[in-house]
């Protein structure tokens, strides 16, 4: 089996664990907690985790990708600066929307996936990549709501935006699981019609369930059926890193890094 | 590359969905006119999206950018404040951090109990220490040499002078850094036997100074903000100590030299704001 870069996101709760670290894992910047800082303690520890790092990936929430506003220059700058200083492997965000009508939601919104949006997130990552000077890619988002004008399955969408403009896609299988459960479908047929070609970079988390439905919360172990779905999909894929996110304050680093050998001796089948 | 023409109507469930959001109404999101765009068996779902977003203005923010606010007035008001904050005034701004910063004015303006003063005091001293803290690290380098004080001006790294209020800022700022258990009232009673302003600096990367500044040394930092040199300001100082000598502590005086020091000892000194 092709050897993955199994990683953790990085929290501010854990970086004088990270420092304490003999060696690191991979790591995912959150680049919206670093935005615009010029200095100060998130910055500085960052930048000290990230040089020890074998692998950095860089994450943000709020290019708003899927939005009718023109993409924020300020924003792409952030990110471009960001991307400057880190070198990471990946830079990604959330096919999504988060603002509208001048309004931020700093939520990831679903957006209505049909030929129209297609074709506008196409050009958006067109800008993008631009900008950046490098291949961008995109999540999938895990979704509550479907809408009535949604004609194109999530994997289908991903693949064909990859396809024309060249981006890659950060597969979240936790965000598979939850919304092939939230509306009926089959999670592993979901996660199959992703093309592997494609994926640059995986995501998994934990959930918690509402109501009739399951919410991403990443405050959870991850579930047992997540490591099998991942564990099924990189039997196909190239190394790619492998970030488990939770954003959970009060668990210590070692339970993390604990879950993810568990979860990577069940993916290579030792378990 | 795609050629298309963005109608605003292909957009308009994004403009529903996030008006509903934003406005924070007692309307569940199935009676808002996004419902007319979502599927019905998972409209029930969409108040979950508004749970969140609530949560993540109120909850989030408090415990990082207003820990002061909330240590001293407790989770619930905080969240309780925010929410009707950012219910009159829906964010705008790419970060939470930005969209908070009219907070304090919101608050002065709606309530003009001491409570609300303190409050607003802390919130707007929670903003400025995390420009302050964002911002551009200090370089130490070889002290500043011999230049004379009356040429030297004291210019740079980010900080933050609050002048003395009605009561001891610095006392109630200290107080908010631990959760504590003693009502706003008691606390109150002792901030107001006072009046001390506070500086707010940083030393290093993840070292952060806090001051507190009775009258007589805020008029030594103003001078140094004016663009007076050192020696200019000393002079302001000596003449506001011999007309209010008994406003002077010796611990913040002490302090306060410290941090003046330390600036002198950089090529970048102080930048009051």
């Amino acid at each position: 089996m092709t050897a993955h870069l199994w990683g953790l996101g990085l929290r501010p709760t854990h970086f004088s664990q990270f420092h304490a670290l003999p060696e690191l894992p991979p790591v995912e910047i959150m680049a919206d907690n670093l935005l615009h800082h010029r200095g100060g303690p998130a910055l500085h520890h960052t930048l000290r985790i990230t040089q020890r790092a074998p692998c950095v990936v860089l994450h943000g929430i709020g290019m708003n990708i899927g939005g009718a506003e023109p993409l924020s220059a300020t924003y792409l700058h952030g990110i471009r600066e960001l991307e400057r200083l880190f070198s990471p492997q990946v830079v990604s965000d959330h096919l999504c929307f988060t603002q509208a009508a001048g309004l931020q939601s700093y939520e990831l919104l679903p957006i209505i996936r049909n030929k129209k949006a297609l074709d506008h997130v196409v050009n958006r990552v067109d800008q993008i990549q631009q900008t950046l000077g490098r291949q961008f890619c995109l999540e999938n988002v895990s979704a509550y709501i479907s809408y009535h004008d949604d004609s194109i399955p999530e994997g289908d969408f991903l693949n064909e935006i990859a396809e024309r403009s060249g981006c890659g896609i950060l597969l979240d299988v936790n965000n598979i699981f939850v919304s092939a459960h939230n509306f009926a479908l089959d999670p592993f047929v979901e996660m199959s019609r992703f093309e592997a070609k494609h994926v640059k970079q995986i995501h998994v988390a934990g959930h918690s369930t509402k109501d009739d439905f399951l919410f991403d919360t990443h405050d959870t172990p991850v579930c047992e059926t997540v490591w099998l779905m991942l564990g099924k999909f990189l039997k196909s894929s190239a190394s790619i890193p492998v970030i488990l996110e939770n954003d959970k304050n009060d668990v210590e680093l070692a339970t993390l890094l604990a879950e993810l050998e568990l979860g990577k001796r069940r993916c290579n089948g030792a378990i | 590359m795609a050629q298309f023409k963005i109608q605003p109507k292909d957009f308009q469930y994004q403009r529903e969905l996030i008006e509903w959001l934003t406005a924070l109404d007692e309307r569940s999101g199935s009676e808002a006119p996004i419902a007319s765009f979502i599927k019905q068996d998972t409209l029930h779902r969409l108040d979950t999206y508004q749970a969140s977003y609530l949560g993540r203005i109120t909850a989030n923010i408090s415990e990082t950018i207003f820990e002061a606010c909330e240590n001293l007035f407790g989770k619930e008001l905080v969240s309780q404040i925010l929410a009707s904050f950012f219910k009159t005034h829906p964010p705008r701004a790419e970060t939470l951090t930005e969209a908070a910063n009219a907070l304090p004015n919101f608050l002065r303006t709606t309530d003009a109990s001491p409570e609300a003063v303190l409050f607003a005091d802390l919130a707007e001293l929670s903003l400025k220490r995390w420009q302050i803290l964002i911002s551009e690290d200090p370089t130490h380098t070889q002290p500043a040499g011999n230049a004379p004080l009356s040429r030297l001006c004291l210019q740079a790294q980010a900080a933050y002078l609050s002048p003395a209020g009605h009561y001891d800022l610095s006392e109630a700022w200290n107080t908010a850094q631990k959760p504590i258990s003693s009502d706003v009232d008691n606390l109150s009673e002792a901030i107001f036997a006072s009046r001390k302003g506070i500086i707010f600096g940083k030393t290093s990367a993840t070292e952060f100074v806090v001051v507190g500044v009775p009258d007589p040394l805020a008029t030594f930092a103003r001078a140094l903000m004016r663009g007076a040199s050192v020696e200019m300001a000393i002079d302001a100082l000596e003449q506001s100590l011999s007309q209010n000598s008994s406003e002077l502590q010796q611990e913040n005086a002490t302090a306060l030299l410290q941090l003046l020091l330390q600036a002198l000892s950089t090529t970048r000194l102080l930048e009051f704001r």
